[in-house]
């Protein structure tokens, strides 16, 4: 027979959504119980990889300089969003926001100060001290003070849905299958980028070059379970967030060291030898977001970001050393590519660069006249040996397929209306705000203003 | 792990959390590691001694192990403590035999045997000495002779030590350090700035205390036997003191300050995540804090008891534990203050360059 439990509040899922959702809910008077797939050392998903919230403040505060308005927001995510962004929720996100801070201070979340190094957003974003993981660890230790149960290695089987109502979830803990019978459910767990076989669905044997830079975990079975329910979906399957990673990162759960921003500062040539993209276009972090599509594009989902001396010290050190030669053929034989083919291509660049003013800082003068794709800015002759090379492939931070909420964060159904007492936030319905683009900070902000709604509307169902 | 795997260790580690740089709000090692983009051996020294210890950054960090990077920065660091604590000591061929538990325990031993011995020989009385006239057990020129002698041993290795580990762990263009460096360094050390603690480790947050009381209470007792000396040699007058005197309430103040902080310090120990350790460091610790421990202990009984008839033996163990204190210092953990505030001075030094230059 299988055990069963029952509680007010199920929250499935552990990463900063649900556990926003799971102390909410504690906050207004529910049992909670809460289920993370994950061993307790991977617990919290993506979100132990993450650094920053996008916060509105109309003053300056402790930890953030200026302001930063809600229009000014706004008019960031439609900048992102090409169009497609459903403005009521996002307003929604944005205003709630502010009160996020103090929010999350209370939950034990502690803050570091506005640094040099915190990639100049300190007027729009806050950062967690210690990064993601620590802010995790602050989430639990709270959650544990509440008496919050936490079930690790607890996997969600199966759920019991009639009509625009759930009943109870099936729940396979430590192997034993579990039944727990809830007033109200929570679903917050997260996308689905470490499920390469669902990838191989949109992107073919392509999926299988990808690097996934979060956590393995995030297979997205809830999300099938509660499509098959009858939850209506959101965002195309295929689309993900991806940035350009060293090719030689793990295969999951690289985070965040895996990033190499050597981009603009060279030429990038895929398996062919030849450039494909405008090296030069912009800065940081409009740069950061595309070259992962561009790469995934490209024969064997590979790149190489190719460098002269000159340059090799003007960004953040990678975690795996350059491949180094002292000539540019000698490099592209290391790199196993055509060496006179790779040869050419840097020939034609260099004599393509025009005369400028290098200023890594700026969209500088330094570019490109008479070579397809042109580089438009630091274009600088790859010239003065020896010579460095970074495998790139594209790593996968997040998706944006999932289900659709309303704002109050209950699950829409597809026939029309929405569930009763089931509600999700997190990375499951990141695509409800942004079906493509990224902001940087703001999936926590969205995953902690939805959670907290979310929570909160599943304990006063429960009552 | 080999002395050059270990660094080969240490800069693989560091070359990651470069690129990651999540932990740069929780203390200096992770600017001093920001500033540079290679690591030389002398540099992850300067780190180790940097490091307090903390560990908020490896419940922290999403690379710890499991993690197949296997991030591990407190138990990287006090291997590389331990490492340079034996690559910069004088007289360096002895570090094996006198370092841990062990090494005091057999110069406590020795010392016992000495002093009873010239205790025997110039006639004192180790038995029956009373009225806490110490000088009846050994003379005053017998201890002046030995702990002058061990005050010399202790000087110059500590001192050697500190000359070569300086001169490792600055570079060619390395700035002359300021008086306010200097400064910047003690008001670091003196309030052990670095030394917060985690959430994630019981009784971490009270690290912080407890070594206060330890490091207060010996300068305490430090003081106390300067007063001493001043009294006896100056003054001309001879000890027991009384209880309500300068020299005896130092001592106290400072005997209970230390044995409190040994104590809490050991028991925080007890509650350690071994896996964030380096064994050797651990048991080195240890050792150390039973030795203070021992030397405050039998110190104030010294003080209860002297008046009575066992004068004579607590004293000479009183003296044993303090004699192979400061034998084994260069050694022991002793030592580690030196290292870290040279860090400290050195971390303030580029951290005013850094400053300056606006990075």
């Amino acid at each position: 027979m299988t055990a069963s439990v029952a509680c007010d509040v199920l929250v499935v899922g552990g990463g900063n959504a649900a556990m926003a959702a799971a102390l909410s809910a504690c906050d207004h008077c529910a049992s909670v119980i809460v289920i993370e797939r994950a061993p307790k050392f991977y617990r919290g998903g993506n979100s132990r990889h993450t650094r920053d919230f996008r916060i509105m403040h109309e003053k300056p505060t402790e930890h953030m300089l200026a302001t930063y308005s809600p229009d000014e927001f706004l008019d960031d995510l439609r900048r992102v969003a090409g169009g497609e962004m459903d403005e009521g929720l996002a307003r929604l996100v944005v205003e709630r926001s502010e009160a996020l801070p103090a929010w999350l201070s209370q939950q034990g979340v502690r803050w570091q100060e506005p640094l040099a190094g915190t990639l100049h957003l300190a007027r729009t974003n806050m950062f967690m001290l210690g990064g993601g993981r620590a802010m995790m660890n602050a989430y639990y230790r709270t959650a544990e003070k509440k008496r919050i149960a936490i079930w690790y290695d607890a996997m969600l089987e199966d759920i019991d849905i009639a009509g625009n109502v759930f009943g109870s979830a099936q729940v396979r803990k430590n192997g034993e299958v579990v039944r727990i019978r809830a007033c109200a459910v929570v679903f917050a767990a997260g996308g689905y980028e470490a499920n390469i076989s669902w990838l191989r669905q949109h992107w073919g044997d392509a999926a299988d070059n990808f690097i996934i830079r979060g956590t393995a975990y995030n297979q997205g079975n809830t999300i099938d379970l509660l499509l098959s329910a009858g939850a209506e979906p959101v965002g195309h399957p295929q689309a993900f967030h991806a940035v350009a990673v060293d090719g030689r990162a793990p295969k999951f759960d690289g985070g965040i060291v895996t990033r190499l921003d050597s981009v603009p500062f060279g030429i990038v040539v895929n398996q062919r030898g030849e450039r494909f993209y405008d090296e030069g276009e912009d800065f940081w972090p409009k740069r950061y977001a595309i070259w992962g599509g561009l790469i995934a594009r490209q024969p064997g989902q590979v790149a190489y970001s190719i460098i002269d001396s000159k340059v090799v010290d003007k960004f953040m050190p990678s975690v795996f050393p350059p491949i180094v030669a002292s000539s540019v053929a000698d490099l592209a034989i290391r790199l196993g590519l055509d060496a006179s083919r790779v040869q050419q291509t840097v020939d034609t660049y260099n004599a393509a660069v025009q005369p400028g003013t290098f200023r890594p800082g700026d969209l500088d003068d330094c570019r490109t006249v008479g070579v397809e794709p042109c580089k438009s800015h630091w274009a600088q002759r790859i010239d003065t040996p020896p010579f460095y090379a970074y495998p790139l492939r594209a790593g996968i931070t997040f998706t944006y397929r999932g289900v659709r909420i309303g704002p109050d964060a209950r699950v829409q159904l597809a026939g029309g209306g929405a569930m009763e007492n089931a509600f999700a936030a997190g990375e499951m319905v990141a695509g409800n705000v942004l079906r493509r683009g990224y902001l940087a900070g703001f999936g926590l902000t969205m995953g902690a203003v939805v959670g907290r709604i979310a929570g909160e509307g599943a304990a006063r169902v429960a009552r | 792990m080999s002395q050059g795997e270990l660094m080969e260790e240490g800069k693989r580690q560091m070359r990651v959390c470069n690129a990651c740089r999540y932990c740069e709000g929780f203390c200096a090692v992770w600017r001093a590691i920001e500033w540079r983009r290679d690591y030389r051996d002398a540099d992850l020294a300067y780190f180790a001694n940097l490091c307090h210890d903390c560990k908020e950054c490896v419940f922290a960090c999403p690379f710890a192990p499991p993690h197949e990077f296997g991030i591990n920065p407190p138990r990287l660091f006090a291997a590389l403590r331990q490492a340079s604590y034996r690559k910069y000591v004088w007289p360096g061929p002895f570090a094996r035999v006198f370092q841990g538990g062990w090494g005091f325990m057999w110069a406590v031993i020795g010392a016992c045997i000495l002093f009873s011995v010239i205790s025997l020989v110039t006639q004192g009385r180790v038995f029956g000495a009373e009225g806490g006239l110490f000088y009846t057990v050994l003379s005053e020129a017998v201890l002046e002779a030995v702990f002058g002698a061990l005050a010399l041993w202790l000087v110059c290795g500590w001192g050697l030590g500190a000359w070569r580990f300086w001169r490792d762990i600055r570079t060619l263009d390395s700035s002359a350090v300021q008086v306010r460096d200097i400064l910047q360094a003690v008001r670091y050390a003196l309030s052990l700035r670095h030394l917060g603690g985690t959430k994630d480790e019981p009784l971490s947050r009270w690290r912080k205390w407890f070594h206060h009381g330890v490091f207060y209470g010996f300068l305490l007792d430090f003081a106390s036997t300067c007063l001493a000396a001043y009294e006896s040699h100056i003054l001309h007058k001879q000890a027991p003191y009384p209880v309500a005197s300068p020299v005896v309430l130092l001592g106290i103040i400072g005997g209970v300050g230390l044995l409190v902080g040994c104590a809490g310090l050991l028991y925080v120990k007890l509650g350690v995540n071994r896996d964030t350790v380096d064994e050797g460091a651990y048991q080195s610790g240890r050792a150390f804090l039973w030795s203070m421990l021992l030397v405050a202990a039998s110190g104030l009984l010294l003080l209860l008891l002297r008046k009575t008839s066992v004068m004579g033996p607590v004293l000479v163990i009183h003296l044993s534990f303090v004699a192979a204190l400061f034998f084994t210092a260069p050694y022991s953990k002793f030592g580690h203050f030196i290292y870290r505030c040279l860090a400290l001075v050195r971390y303030a030094e580029e951290e005013r360059m850094h400053r300056l230059s606006g990075h």
